[in-house]
C-alpha cells in the first residue's frame, strides 16, 4: 500500500498539478493514427481524484493543468485556450455529476468516455459558435463522439488502474 | 470493470453518435443566396433561371431548373466550382468560387437576411 501523507492540500495540488502539466506536455510527442485525437493522460489524473472523493482537488489539478499547458504552449488567454479551459471545466463537472449520482452503477471507463466526450464537444460548439454562429446536430458530431471513445477508454482504463493500487491520501493532523 | 450503469451510458452515446445517420427531420431551404464579395443576390428555387455573375475572374453563370442549383460555368482555373455539380434543397452545403469570390446555398425563407440587392 501506497501512502501518501500530507499537511495541506496545496503540496498535493502543487505535486500532481506539475504531474498533470508533464503529462499533457509529453503527449505532443505521442502521435496516434487518427487525427485529431490526444490521449488525454492528464485527465487521468483528475479522474483518479474524482475516484478518491478529492473533489477539490480534482478540479485544482484541472484548472492548474489547463493554464500551464496553454503557458507552454504560447497559447494562455487565445481562443484555443479559452475553448480547452472550457472543455476541461465543463468535462471535470461532467465527471463529477455521473461519479456522485451513479457512481456506484458505473466503471471509470464510462465515467472517463463521457468526460471526453463533453470535453470535445463543448470544444466543437464554441468553434462553431464563433467562426458560423450556427450550431448544428449533424454527422460531425458523430465523428467528435466516437473519436472521443478511444481517447476516453484509454484515460479510463489508466485511471482505474491507479484508483486499484491501494493508494491511500492521509491528511497529517495539525 | 463492467457494471450495469455502463449499458445506460454506453446506450447514451450510441443513440447520439446514431441519430444524425437516421435524421428523417433534414435540412431544407427554399431560396437561393448567391454572395458576392458584399453583394447578395436571392433567388426564387422555383423559376428556372440563369443568373450571370461578373467579377474575380471573369463571369460565373449560376443555373437554376428543377429546384436545384450549380454553377453552370466559371472562369476561374481549377473550375472546382464547376465539379461540386448540383445543390439539392436538402443540401446543407455550399458551392464555392473562391478566385470569383462567388459563395451559392440554400437557405430558408426567413433566416435573418442583412440586405438584399437587386
Amino acid at each position: 500500500m501506497l501512502k501518501i501523507e500530507y499537511g495541506s492540500r496545496v503540496y498535493i495540488i502543487a505535486v500532481f498539478s506539475a504531474l498533470a502539466s508533464l503529462l499533457q506536455l509529453l503527449e505532443i510527442f505521442i502521435i496516434l493514427p487518427i487525427p485529431f485525437v490526444k490521449i488525454g493522460l492528464a485527465n487521468a489524473i483528475v479522474l483518479f481524484f474524482i475516484l478518491k472523493r478529492q473533489y477539490l482537488i480534482a478540479f485544482m489539478v484541472n484548472m492548474i493543468r489547463v493554464f500551464i499547458g496553454g503557458f507552454f504552449s504560447a497559447k494562455l488567454f487565445s481562443l484555443p485556450f479559452i475553448f480547452s479551459f472550457a472543455g476541461a471545466n465543463l468535462s471535470y463537472f461532467a465527471m463529477l455529476f455521473l461519479f456522485i449520482i451513479i457512481g456506484r452503477i458505473t466503471s471509470a471507463v464510462a465515467i472517463s468516455v463521457c468526460g471526453a466526450i463533453i470535453f470535445n464537444l463543448t470544444q466543437y460548439c464554441l468553434f462553431v459558435y464563433f467562426f458560423n454562429r450556427t450550431i448544428d446536430y449533424n454527422v460531425t458530431v458523430s465523428i467528435i463522439i466516437s473519436l472521443s471513445l478511444i481517447p476516453g477508454v484509454l484515460t479510463g482504463i489508466i485511471a482505474d488502474m491507479l484508483n486499484k493500487q491501494d493508494i491511500e491520501l492521509i491528511k497529517k493532523p495539525r | 470493470m463492467f457494471k450495469f450503469g455502463d449499458i445506460i451510458i454506453y446506450a447514451v452515446i450510441i443513440i447520439s453518435i446514431s441519430y444524425p445517420l437516421f435524421n428523417k427531420r433534414r435540412f431544407s431551404g427554399d431560396k437561393i443566396q448567391i454572395i458576392h464579395g458584399k453583394e447578395i443576390k436571392i433567388l426564387d428555387a422555383n423559376k428556372d433561371t440563369v443568373f450571370v455573375i461578373s467579377g474575380g475572374n471573369g463571369l460565373t453563370e449560376v443555373e437554376v431548373r428543377n429546384n436545384m442549383v450549380r454553377v453552370k460555368k466559371s472562369n476561374c482555373r481549377d473550375k472546382y466550382c464547376e465539379k461540386q455539380d448540383w445543390l439539392n434543397k436538402s443540401d446543407n452545403r455550399s458551392i464555392i468560387c473562391m478566385p470569383n469570390k462567388v459563395i451559392v446555398r440554400f437557405i430558408k425563407e426567413n433566416s435573418g437576411i442583412d440586405a438584399v440587392t437587386e
